[in-house]
């Protein structure tokens, strides 16, 4: 289902973790656009169409929250995976839009990766 | 029984004896007989051992003679008469002396002796040694008193209810830390209805246990009379009646609301701290993995992670003097330039001092740092000739988000070597250009002039103290 036209949207405030985020998924061949905040993550989603993951912090200041955007995300880009990750809280399965997998931080390369790979429907 | 002076002794009859033997039997009465002048004519066997004197011994003296001195002085046995022949009858309830002088209380009554034509010849007191029922009485006060001082003293609210859980009484440090200004106007409200949301539930469990003998318990909140809401500790428990069943419920409620803030404040700087560690740990990781990620050697690699954990420890530690709050731009400066600083002057730094939120201190401090190390590797502090100007203008700007601070910050590198630009970005300047310029909600853009790097920053930071 993954090949290089695969496009994730990384959603991280800290620069430092979206660097390394951004880095990662670009090494494993994903073509990646990010946004520091879930306002910047909404104009990026509309100016970019198709997709496939949104990769998300839940913890952000401003609004929408990580959590808020991959349910506004889920309700209007219906084929786009989301990866909801944090330091904060895990999430339960009823917590996160269908189909949504959550990340702990401080996460591994290869877990964001494969989470990422595991919530991509359509290429 | 002896007759008095004024009258003389007539025959005995049957109801004589009769009369005679009723009072000697009544040993715990005393029955004296006076003339109309309050002199004692008769003194019964319970007058005797109530008051101490012998008949004989009294025959003829004033009925004063048991009277306290102060009672002489006002005039008691006087009004006691007075009483009697006005209005049948008069009371006596006082303090008495017996003949060694000691004190009992006493409870009776005096009433005239009129004879068979309806003449005034004299009074007849009739009293009872009540000073054991006196002290008890005065021992039950004032133990009442003490109870009502304890219920009154306790910040607890201390209330009693019905076996329907309706309020029959509140302590008096109950109803100020309930904000009670009058009793009756709650008196016979249900209880447990003051108690909101799973409370009135927990209030409503509580009083079943203790109508079924055991102890309820339970925390809630409930609103004062004053509507102040408020968390209580509460037990109540069953007042058993001569039966042994309760008849009566005892709740008390203890006013937990500051343990109950005090807790919820410890959960959240539990929660946060455990945020910040994971996090702390996060980036400590993406600073090790970037840095390996473009390093040359593994001991550049080392001393890339060595100085940008270095710089991130040392943001957190200002951070921390000011609790994780806020900081000034200067002392973010100074503190992310100070491994960079040979004290040769060769950083020349301008600006007003204001203070910035946690997030913008910490982009800061590693965006300096990022800087000053591409200078000492390569710019201006890689020479004994260079120097380094850091400018800054700041100014309050209306948000939609409240306050926030206006940022135009300047790092200019002159008297270095001539620059070389890089063939391509490496992870400073992508730090600074892509990832700390949207932290800080502006842009950050580096130039290699010949002269010397220049970074231009310009921020709009939110949340920003004055």
């Amino acid at each position: 289902m993954v090949n290089s036209e695969t496009k994730v949207l990384v959603v991280e405030d800290e620069p430092l973790l979206r660097m390394a985020a951004v880095d990662i998924l670009e090494d494993a061949g994903f073509l990646v656009e990010e946004a520091g905040s879930g306002r910047e993550a909404l104009r990026v989603l509309q100016a970019v169409p198709g997709l496939h993951v949104l990769f998300t912090d839940i913890h952000m200041p401003g609004e929408p929250d990580g959590l808020a955007l991959a349910h506004q995300t889920t309700k209007n880009f219906p084929a786009t995976g989301i990866v909801i990750v944090s330091g904060h809280k895990v999430l339960l399965a009823h917590e996160m839009p269908l189909g949504a997998l959550f990340l702990a931080k401080p996460y591994e390369a290869h877990h964001v990766v494969s989470y990422v790979r595991k919530v991509v429907r359509f290429v | 029984m002896q007759s008095g002076a004024k009258q003389p002794a007539p025959p005995a009859s049957n109801r004589e004896r009769f009369l005679e033997a009723v009072l000697a039997s009544a040993t715990d009465y005393a029955i004296i007989a006076m003339d109309v002048h309050g002199l004692v004519t008769s003194w019964n066997e319970g007058a005797h051992r109530i008051l101490g004197w012998t008949e004989a011994e009294v025959i003829g003296r004033p009925a004063s003679v048991f009277f306290t001195e102060l009672d002489c002085q006002d005039g008691v046995l006087q009004r006691e008469m007075r009483a009697a022949l006005d209005q049948g009858r008069g009371t006596d309830e006082r303090w008495h002396l017996q003949k060694g002088g000691s004190a009992f209380w006493a409870n009776g009554e005096m009433m005239p002796l009129l004879d068979a034509d309806g003449a005034h010849f004299g009074f007849l007191k009739i009293l009872r040694d009540h000073t054991e029922q006196k002290l008890a009485a005065e021992k039950s006060r004032a133990d009442a008193e003490f109870l009502r001082g304890v219920l009154a003293s306790s910040a607890d609210c201390i209330k009693i209810l019905d076996l329907d859980a309706r309020l029959v009484f509140m302590s008096e440090g109950g109803q100020q830390v309930m904000e009670v200004s009058d009793f009756n106007a709650v008196a016979g409200c249900p209880w447990p209805d003051f108690w909101r949301q799973a409370g009135n539930a927990a209030a409503k469990k509580a009083v079943e246990t203790a109508k079924a003998g055991g102890v309820g318990q339970f925390q809630g909140m409930a609103d004062t009379f004053a509507g102040t809401p408020k968390w209580w500790d509460v037990q109540v428990t069953p007042i058993l009646g001569a039966d042994g069943q309760p008849e009566r419920l005892l709740a008390v409620s203890r006013d937990i609301t500051e343990a109950k803030r005090a807790e919820e404040q410890a959960r959240l700087l539990s929660d946060e701290l455990q945020h910040r560690v994971k996090n702390t740990m996060a980036m400590v990781q993406a600073i090790v993995r970037q840095s390996l990620r473009t390093a040359t050697t593994p001991q550049a690699a080392q001393k890339a992670i060595d100085q940008r954990l270095a710089a991130m420890g040392r943001a957190h530690a200002l951070l921390m003097r000011d609790r994780w709050t806020t900081s000034t731009l200067r002392s973010v400066v100074d503190c992310a330039l100070d491994l960079h600083d040979d004290g040769a002057g060769r950083f020349r730094i301008d600006g007003p001092d204001v203070r910035l939120n946690a997030q913008a201190a910490m982009s800061l401090a590693l965006l300096l740092h990022e800087l000053a190390t591409n200078a000492t590797k390569y710019g201006a502090l890689s020479t004994q000739e260079g120097w380094v100007e850091i400018d800054w203008a700041a100014e309050c700007e209306a948000s939609q988000d409240a306050k926030a601070l206006r940022l135009d910050l300047t790092w200019r590198e002159l008297g270095g070597p001539p620059v070389i630009p890089p063939a391509q970005r490496g992870f400073g300047s992508r730090l600074i250009e892509r990832g700390l310029a949207s932290a800080l909600e502006g842009n950050a853009v580096i130039r290699f002039l010949n002269e010397g790097v220049s970074c231009h920053v310009t921020a709009l930071i939110k949340g920003s103290p004055d």
